[in-house]
């Protein structure tokens, strides 16, 4: 038995979502069509908003573990709402035969190295901030602390 | 004095900021502008220093996806 979960989340930027990747060890491959899921969709089981059974599978771009041939994959796909941007769907049965140790439970790893990087991204428009980060590792949360500089 | 932003990046993408002594509309600008590429801002509030002080503020933001 297996599902495609939509990732609850709007990615506009693809180079903030490669950062973000890199972060946690994994890589998009560009142009990649398909990405890896169990390869089956069970009648009954939910399907993403938007999509139809025949468009599982498919995508614009995938994210995949890098030297894993087993590991299911994130397909990146354009979203069906109508707005800009990319929304992404994985297979989490089976925890993604390994996907899931890098993306975290939800994708909640890779939505917050997204944010960081975005929130980065960001900052470095406005010079004149000097940047420290640091991990509480209880919660996992990434704090930043920036200091406007010459002000 | 410099303006000084905590940030916090939660699992799941959650996005805490705190501006610590900005002045005018510079302390809203950078959080103002992750929010919108987030997503939504789910809280915004002006501290209350804010009432004690002409054109010095401290402001938090919250935004998620």
């Amino acid at each position: 038995m297996s599902k495609i979960v939509e990732i609850n989340c709007h990615i506009r930027d693809l180079n903030v979502l490669e950062k973000a990747c890199h972060r946690i060890g994994l890589s998009i491959a560009w142009n990649q069509k398909t990405y890896r899921w169990y390869g089956t969709y069970r009648s009954g089981e939910p399907l993403p908003q938007g999509f139809s059974q025949e468009e599982l599978g498919q995508c614009v771009h995938a994210i995949q573990v890098p030297q894993n041939d087993r590991a299911y994959e994130i397909g990146i796909v354009t979203r069906r709402d109508g707005e800009p941007g990319y929304t992404l769907l994985w297979d989490p049965w089976n925890h993604g035969y390994g996907l899931e140790e890098y993306i975290g439970p939800n994708a909640d790893k890779l939505l917050q190295m997204y944010a960081l990087e975005l929130t980065l991204q960001e900052y470095a428009q406005y010079q004149h901030y000097a940047v420290t980060e640091y991990v509480d590792h209880e919660t996992g949360d990434i704090h930043l602390e920036l200091m406007q500089q010459g002000a | 004095m410099a303006t000084r932003h905590l940030v916090t990046v939660k699992p799941g993408g959650r996005v805490i900021i705190d501006v610590l002594d900005g002045v005018g509309t510079s302390c809203s600008l950078i959080p103002d502008a992750i929010a919108r590429a987030l997503g939504h801002i789910h809280h915004s509030d002006v501290k209350p220093e804010y009432q004690e002080h002409d054109h010095t503020t401290d402001q938090t933001i919250e935004s998620s996806y």
